[in-house]
């Protein structure tokens, strides 16, 4: 078998079970050359180096910097809200301010209904008092 | 005393109890600065993605639903944001200084031993070779661990498994040779 074959069975034992074919190969190869098994070996030894051999850790108290960090964050959000709020106020500010100066330079009239854009009682105009035949009531009294 | 499950804590915490919370993070600190210092370094970014993992595992305690284990979510969370570290050093790389790489390079004089020397080996190593080898060989998890860590199949852990293992024996063997 060739090596780079031998040396993918090896590292796949490693990690997993092989079938009972490709463990007799693996076995063959082994036994039949000594420096391919003496190669191989060193895959484990890597292994074995990187293992950790002692719990890591971050810097001392750093459970409590986290938890001051979260709380820090929450009053930031806090902050962060208000401002939104502010922010949008004032823009809903102006946009009532814009709305009432149109308001008052097409409608030419300042009350509350033209504001709220509810419909004012229709009233006499000029053209109906024109318009208006006198003539019939005279005749009536008549 | 009775130590309470994760899933308590959890529960606690999320009421806003940060004592509760802390003890989550000193439960899961070893772990977390585990997977995070090795794929990283032993560098001051590292303590900083440290922080921010147990961070964002609070932001996003409504959404555990507990399908997976507590130390499984955080690990996650610890794992994709040494990637985004790594996709970010890469990026400041282009603009300031060719290596960026989080393990120390050791300079003529100091000659590295060889732990040393297989850690800046694996530091090399591509983001998704480097997380199998962190997971798998530096802490200890199983191929279905590492596979449900990194959310991939079984098959694609092995084969970057056996590729990294590959990588790291050209890269010491001419280390060793220089």
């Amino acid at each position: 078998m060739k090596t780079e074959k031998a040396e993918d069975l090896f590292i796949r034992s490693l990690d997993q079970s092989l079938s009972k074919t490709e463990n007799e190969l693996l076995k063959n190869s082994l036994d039949a050359d000594p420096l391919l098994k003496e190669q191989l070996q060193k895959f484990i030894t890597t292994r074995e180096t990187l293992k950790r051999k002692q719990p890591a850790s971050f810097d001392p108290y750093f459970a409590q910097k986290v938890v001051n960090k979260i709380q820090q964050a929450g009053k930031e959000i806090d902050r962060q809200i208000v401002f939104f709020f502010k922010r949008y106020q004032l823009a809903a500010a102006g946009v009532v301010i814009a709305l009432l100066a149109l308001n008052i330079i097409y409608a030419e009239t300042f009350s509350i209904p033209s504001i709220l854009g509810v419909e004012e009682p229709t009233t006499t105009t000029t053209d109906d008092i024109i318009t208006f035949d006198y003539s019939e009531l005279l005749t009536d009294d008549l | 005393m009775i130590q309470q499950s994760d899933e308590d804590l959890v529960n606690v915490s999320r009421s806003g109890n940060m004592g509760a919370f802390k003890v989550l993070v000193e439960r899961h600190e070893s772990k977390v600065a585990g997977v995070v210092k090795s794929m990283l370094g032993d560098t001051p970014e590292a303590s900083d993605v440290g922080q921010e993992t147990f961070i964002r595992f609070y932001e996003s305690m409504d959404k555990f639903k507990g399908d997976s284990s507590v130390s499984t979510y955080i690990i996650r969370i610890a794992i994709n944001l040494s990637l985004n570290e790594i996709k970010r050093r890469k990026r400041k790389s282009i603009f300031f200084r060719p290596l960026e790489e989080g393990h120390q390079v050791n300079t003529p004089d100091s000659q590295p031993d060889t732990k040393e020397m297989v850690m800046m080996e694996v530091s090399k190593l591509e983001p998704e070779f480097r997380a199998v080898v962190t997971l798998r060989l530096i802490e200890g998890y199983s191929t279905e661990e590492t596979a449900s860590l990194l959310e991939i199949p079984l098959g694609t852990v092995l084969s970057r498994l056996s590729r990294a293992q590959k990588k790291l024996k050209i890269a010491l063997t001419k280390r060793i040779e220089q």
